[in-house]
């Protein structure tokens, strides 16, 4: 795959600037056409799409159609909402400015790139780049360059599917990536690995560029005495071996209560192999690693976990590089500092580490960079509610995981070391765009002499301070004023229904409408 | 007295396991604290006055509406908090149905808050209020610059709030690049862009997020069908609160040929009519904040002046003692002068004239984006062209700086003017 020159990147940017200052990309028709496009190709070409994961990530067809369709469903989440999103938010005036428009312009930032991983290539850089289109930015994208098939589709596909006047597809590798970050965006829409983020957010505080970066880190599973092991372990398994597991949110590794330790094990062993059979190898529900780098990755790690005394090979083992093959693998008696504890996995390598109880596993989270998602497997609300109020996490999940990745609605980020920002549904269009306060102020008489309370002189006329304050100042709402209030709003209500009602039974049942009509007649007469 | 390094430290430890406490986490906690800001609000106001008067020289009613606009915040705050921190629930899918799926709004942890001089008490505890209703721990570092406000809240803060949960320190830039090496979970800086770039460069290599609120020049637009009479007083009005050290001050005016003479003239009547022809007698005009920033201004005047296309319409006085310069209008500006530089930030006011409105266009855009963005006509064509061809962080139609009064807008830049933004929820 030719690679972009870096010579011409900045070339790249400024066509895109140029074309935002034109403001092509304000109305919101150009934007739900765009939409509307990709709609279309994602829908139409899926099997092309197909075919492009299957080829990087060795993915069972089931998994493909998941990432696509989660793609699809984000593209018609924006497109039923764009109008809304985009219509200006008015804003509750107070009594100096009663008279006059006060909202709040949902404003595209401009230029903004969007830099996507390799593991799940076309969900990670689609969906950025439908809230950026969405927001009616210009864009460029930057596909992975290690999930080839994908950044091949993406380069040949994109300017026949998209205005390439808006939206241009950077290709290459560091030294490109890198010429992009020079460039002055009006956002940088990062997904990747924490410490490329740190490298991109400096970049950015060079031309104080705002950034979301949606990172990762070690995503902690916590089960406790009484989880509903059999199911909890289906659930695991599941979450565990999708993508093989490099997903952001994979579950990394697992504490255990001591009394669910023994029966977690085997009911981990069981459901990877009903899953996927004792020979792994020939299951066709199984992903592979992405490429012989990061097996040789995972194998070293896995081997030096190994070679601790103390820990021990419950599951799997199975490997070869050649395929870019690890069967998932199951680790007991794993101890804070072993090597399966140290980096973010990123693989199907799974450390199980036994605790006494919920407040140790409470401690060690505690003492680690918070992590994008949490897992708490347990049936008791009361030890769900200690993890959700002594950690902190991007997300956490109850009995689940991976879920909310498909809830469109709830916002999708980081915190601390797994990132900052978010996206998917009205989180993602808002990542995308300035929301612009205005305040459109009359001329008029009435307005002016409020105006004129705040000019100099003031020593001439004292009253005007009493006035000015009388108008700006709030005072905390007393109960009585909350219960008229509230009050109010009710009786207002009821007279409208009463006024509605009154006359209806005037029209209907009073033979009021003969008499109304004669009534008219008679006034126009 | 500047807080030792090793107390800067233990301040930040101290913040953290009060968090992990989850004792700010309570509303009710929470709202503790606003209801005891706002007594002291109530309470203290005169000192908080006569801070500003010594600091800035600001007259008692600009110094009343700072604080005017402090009980408003910490009112809206006090009284939605509870709502505001309720978890969202989520549409449900065919796949999440038999679940609960909520968005919790959780508090970030530490944050570290540092104001600028010129409102060193709003944005002081305006930002301190967010934090506080999110349920964070604070770090206030106020600056400097402004001693009276420093000393103030140094004396203050301890007494009103929480100290396991909120600190003040105090200190020069030594002090400040020792917090910015330890690790808070976000920071909130107001001040200049130059600044706002280190600390950004700081927090990027701890992936701290921030919020910056920083400045520019803020453009004026005048078109020729406005009455210039009362356009020029509400500009007038506008560049001389604070002497103009506002980060949304009206920076540069371009006004319409057909409008430019009567413009000016009307601009020096309003000055004339508001501070007299001897505005360092009228108790209403405020000071520099300290000879730096005079020898500042005066040499970009001087610098100006020394040109022989623009003329000087009106002030130019001075008196460095004083740390006073008067309102000071210089017309014939053009766009490369020293006016047209830097951010002016003090009571000079460039007046370019313009062709039209398309002219003005293209004058703000090939600038900075700025933060505010000022446009004086009567027709809403000519206005919505300027909006829809422009960005900045708010902008204005016919008057000034009032959008901070609107709780419900959000504050805050748009590119070198800063990111992210705050006032009642947003700052939530």
């Amino acid at each position: 795959m030719a690679t972009t020159p870096v010579t011409e990147i900045p070339h790249i940017v400024n066509s895109l600037r140029k074309t935002f200052e034109s403001n092509k990309t304000k109305p919101i028709a150009w934007r739900k056409r765009q939409l509307q496009n990709l709609y279309r190709f994602l829908t139409d070409h899926e099997k092309v799409i197909g075919a492009a994961l299957a080829k990087d990530l060795n993915r069972p067809m089931a998994e493909i159609a998941n990432e696509i369709r989660a793609t699809v469903n984000e593209c018609s989440y924006a497109l039923d909402h764009i109008d809304e999103w985009t219509k200006p938010r008015k804003c509750k005036p107070n009594l100096a400015l009663m008279m006059d428009t006060t909202h709040v312009r949902h404003e595209p930032l401009g230029v903004v790139c969007i830099i996507a991983p390799w593991n799940f290539p076309i969900n990670l850089l689609f969906v950025p780049i439908i809230h950026a289109l969405a927001a009616g930015n210009c864009i460029v994208a930057k596909p992975s360059e290690v999930s080839t098939a994908c950044e091949s589709l993406v380069a040949e596909w994109v300017p026949k599917v998209l205005d390439p006047e808006a939206v241009k597809v950077v290709v290459g590798g560091v030294g490109e990536t890198s010429a992009l970050l020079e460039q002055k965006f009006d956002h940088v829409f990062f997904t990747g690995s924490p410490s490329v983020g740190k490298v991109v957010l400096q970049a950015c505080a060079k031309h104080l560029v705002p950034a979301t970066l949606e990172l990762g880190g070690k995503s902690p599973v916590y089960v406790h005495s009484d989880a509903n092991i059999a199911v909890i372990a289906n659930r695991l398994c599941w979450a565990k071996a999708l993508n093989c597991g490099q997903i952001c949110v994979a579950p990394d590794y697992v504490l255990v209560h001591k009394d669910a330790k023994d029966s977690l094990i085997e009911a981990i062993k069981k459901s990877f192999t009903e899953m996927l059979s004792t020979d792994v190898k020939s299951s066709k529900a199984y992903a592979r690693i992405i490429n012989r780098n990061h097996t040789q990755r995972l194998l070293k790690v896995l081997s030096r976990q190994l070679a601790q005394a103390h820990s021990k090979l419950e599951y799997g083992g199975e490997h070869s590089v050649e395929d870019c093959f690890i069967t998932p693998s199951v680790v007991s008696g794993v101890k804070l500092s072993d090597p399966l504890m140290e980096d973010e996995i990123f693989g199907p390598l799974l450390g199980i580490v036994e605790v006494a109880n919920e407040n140790e596993a409470i401690s060690i989270i505690k003492s680690r960079p918070r992590p994008l998602s949490m897992y708490v497997c347990t049936e008791s609300k009361a030890i769900a509610n200690k993890f959700l109020d002594n950690t902190l996490s991007g997300s956490i999940l109850i009995n689940g995981f991976l879920m909310n990745f498909f809830v469109e609605d709830m916002p999708f980020g980081g915190v601390g070391n797994s990132g900052m920002g978010k996206c998917h549904g009205h989180a993602g269009f808002m990542t995308f765009t300035h929301e612009r306060g205005l305040v459109w102020r009359s001329t008029g008489p009435i307005t002016e002499s409020a105006s004129a309370l705040m000019y100099p002189p003031f020593n001439s006329s004292p009253t005007k301070l009493s006035l000015l304050k009388l108008l700006a100042q709030k005072k905390p709402t007393t109960f009585l004023k909350k219960l008229f209030s509230h009050l109010f709003a009710q009786i207002w209500v009821y007279f409208k229904l009463w006024v509605i009602f009154r006359a209806g039974v005037f029209v209907g049942l009073e033979g009021g409408w003969v008499n109304v009509v004669g009534k008219i007649q008679k006034l126009l007469a | 007295m500047p807080t030792s390094l090793l107390h800067l430290e233990e301040a930040v430890t101290d913040l953290r396991n009060t968090f992990d406490s989850n004792k700010t986490k309570d509303v009710s906690w929470r709202k503790e604290q606003l209801s005891r800001l706002y007594q002291f609000l109530e309470k203290q106001e005169h000192l908080m006055t006569q801070a500003l008067k010594k600091d800035l020289r600001r007259s008692d009613v600009e110094a009343s509406g700072e604080i005017a606009v402090l009980f408003n915040e910490c009112v809206e705050a006090y009284e939605n908090v509870a709502e505001w921190s309720k978890s969202q629930s989520c549409r449900k899918s065919l796949a999440t149905l038999t679940d609960r799926v909520e968005t919790r709004m959780e508090p970030l942890g530490v944050v570290l808050i540092i104001a600028p001089w010129n409102y060193p008490i709003q944005l002081l505890l305006g930002p301190l209020i967010a934090a506080i209703s999110a349920g964070c721990c604070v770090v206030l570092k106020p600056s400097e610059i402004a001693p009276a406000a420093e000393s103030l809240f140094l004396e203050w803060i301890p007494k009103v709030f929480d100290s396991s949960a909120i600190r003040i320190v105090s200190g020069g830039v030594r002090e400040t690049t020792r917090l910015l090496e330890l690790k808070f979970d976000h920071i909130f800086y107001t001040g200049s862009g130059q600044i706002g770039k280190i600390v950004m460069a700081a927090a990027a290599k701890q992936l701290t997020p921030v919020t910056l609120e920083l400045g520019g020049k803020s453009p004026v637009y005048v078109h020729h069908d406005v009455d210039p009479i009362i356009a020029g007083r509400r500009l007038a009005w506008a560049k001389t609160i604070n002497a103009g050290q506002v980060c949304i001050a009206p920076d540069y005016v371009m006004v319409h040929t057909r409008l430019y003479k009567p413009m000016i003239e009307s601009l020096k009547s309003a000055l004339t009519e508001m501070f007299t022809l001897d505005p360092q007698k009228s108790p209403e005009y405020a000071r520099i904040i300290n000879k730096q920033h005079m020898q500042r201004l005066l040499n970009v005047l001087m610098r100006q002046l020394a040109l022989g296309h623009c003329k000087l319409e009106i002030g130019g006085e001075s008196d460095l003692n004083d740390k006073f310069i008067a309102p000071t209008v210089v017309s014939g500006v053009r766009l490369s002068d020293p006016f047209m530089e830097d951010e002016i930030f003090g009571p000079l006011l460039g007046v370019i004239e313009v062709k039209d409105e398309n002219e003005a266009i293209s004058i703000i855009r090939g600038r900075e984006r700025p933060l505010a963005l000022y446009i004086i006509t009567e027709s809403k064509t000519v206005a919505n062209k300027i909006l829809d061809n422009t960005i900045s962080g708010v902008s204005m139609v016919n008057d000034y700086i009032l959008n901070m009064i609107v709780e419900e807008m959000p504050f805050g830049g748009v590119g070198a003017s800063g990111m992210g933004s705050y006032h009642g929820h947003h700052g939530f």
